[in-house]
């Protein structure tokens, strides 16, 4: 839950506090937005006032010729009196002058904004999304390999933080070690930053805590980053399934997307790091369409499938002679 | 599999700072169990076996924690957590 003084302070959402002033401390509890044309026309029975009122061209100009009619008065009445977090002005219209009474009276905080309604809609939904989407606390590491964000997962003490650290001398940068926090934005696309807290600090066994935005510079650390594929590393035993053609697209699931899945296997003498790195590459070319296991296996079809054909041929002058 | 839950105040004057958080992990590191450890009031669990994780949570005196051991040696987990949270002195 945010409060409404919030979005004031979002430069890019270009907001001046029209009134309502002590109302700022309204809570906003969903990121749905309403433009309230219908109630307006008469509709109120569906007025959702936990949602932040936006007033457009339509509904202002509508106002503004409309107003003065006791029926539309009443409906600005009600919208004006109930929990609205707060009423929002687009295209720097003027309040009039009913709205700018009900706001002062009743505490609402009133903006206005330069922005057309389509522009103003999309980013203040941009803002709120941040904060009521779906989101947890994953236990892994986040790393950006050549723009591919990698979500290294497994126990503690598999290796995932000396694997960023190793990635991170290559020239790759670190989101978050140890503590990802992830949040699904527009139901498709999960979002990885970290902690404030904790932010730019790995730990490696050995050597304790240490800052990586100071000892590799700024191009060491990411602040957020997009989730491409995940990767979890396995102690390795002799038993456990290990993918070696890679045909086969596994895939984890977290907070309902399915992201792409590799397994691998860690023991004495594999460079992890540089398996994540080609599995980060490898991974990226499948997004623009190459899939080798693919293309390698075709070519091996097109070997295997030719004595076949000329079995059959060899098979039907057989009979035919 | 064994899964034990508990809940916790931490006690230690200066909240769970570097010094008990790293006796923390150091205690569990080779139990053969998943810790987790949260804030009563946000459940957002961490992994108490990562040093960052329960730094994260940056608790201080007086937090209600819960604690969820998963696996064989859950009740010792949960015994070494507790022993290290209702440590007052620490550090």
């Amino acid at each position: 839950m945010i409060q409404t003084e919030s979005i004031l302070s979002q430069e890019n959402l270009q907001l001046t506090l029209l009134c309502g002033e002590e109302g700022l401390t309204r809570e906003i509890t969903k990121a749905d937005l309403n433009r309230p044309g219908l109630e307006l026309a008469g509709c109120i029975e569906f007025f959702d006032p936990g949602r932040i009122q936006i007033f457009g061209g339509g509904e202002m100009h509508f106002l503004y010729e409309k107003g003065a009619d006791p029926a539309v008065g009443d409906i600005v009445r009600k919208i004006f009196t109930s929990e609205l977090p707060c009423a929002i002005i687009t295209n720097d219209l003027p309040p009039t002058d009913e709205m700018l009474k009900l706001g002062r009276e009743n505490n609402v905080p009133m903006f206005g904004t330069s922005l057309s309604t389509t522009r103003f809609y999309k980013r203040i939904y941009e803002y709120l999304e941040h904060y009521f989407s779906p989101s947890s606390l994953i236990h892994g590491t986040l790393v950006d390999i050549l723009g591919m964000g990698v979500l290294l997962l497994g126990e503690s003490g598999v290796g995932k933080s000396e694997c960023a650290l190793e990635l991170v001398s290559k020239g790759h940068s670190l989101v978050a070690d140890d503590v990802v926090r992830v949040v699904c934005l527009g139901d498709r696309i999960l979002n990885g930053s970290c902690p404030h807290l904790i932010r730019h600090y790995i730990e490696v066994r050995g050597l304790g805590i240490v800052d990586l935005s100071n000892l590799y510079g700024i191009r060491a650390i990411r602040k957020e980053k997009s989730i491409d594929i995940v990767i979890t590393l396995q102690d390795w035993k002799p038993e456990t399934y290990v993918e070696r053609v890679g045909i086969d697209r596994q895939v984890y699931e977290l907070l309902g997307v399915e992201l792409p899945h590799l397994t691998i296997p860690v023991k004495p003498g594999r460079n992890i790091s540089t398996i994540v790195e080609v599995g980060a590459r490898d991974q990226r070319l499948k997004l623009m369409g190459v899939n080798s296991a693919m293309d390698f296996n075709e070519r091996l079809l097109k070997m295997t499938a030719r004595p076949k054909q000329e079995d059959t041929n060899a098979a039907k002058q057989g009979t035919s002679d | 599999m064994d899964e034990l839950k508990i809940d916790l105040t931490v006690m230690n004057e200066e909240g769970l700072h570097a010094r008990p958080a790293s006796q923390l992990v150091q205690a569990l590191q080779g139990l053969e169990c998943q810790v987790f450890l949260a804030k009563v009031e946000d459940g957002e669990e961490v992994d108490a076996k990562s040093i960052l994780g329960v730094m994260m949570l940056a608790a201080e005196r007086g937090t209600r924690m819960s604690v969820r051991a998963k696996g064989k040696d859950s009740q010792k987990a949960v015994d070494a957590v507790s022993k290290i949270l209702s440590d007052k002195g620490g550090g």
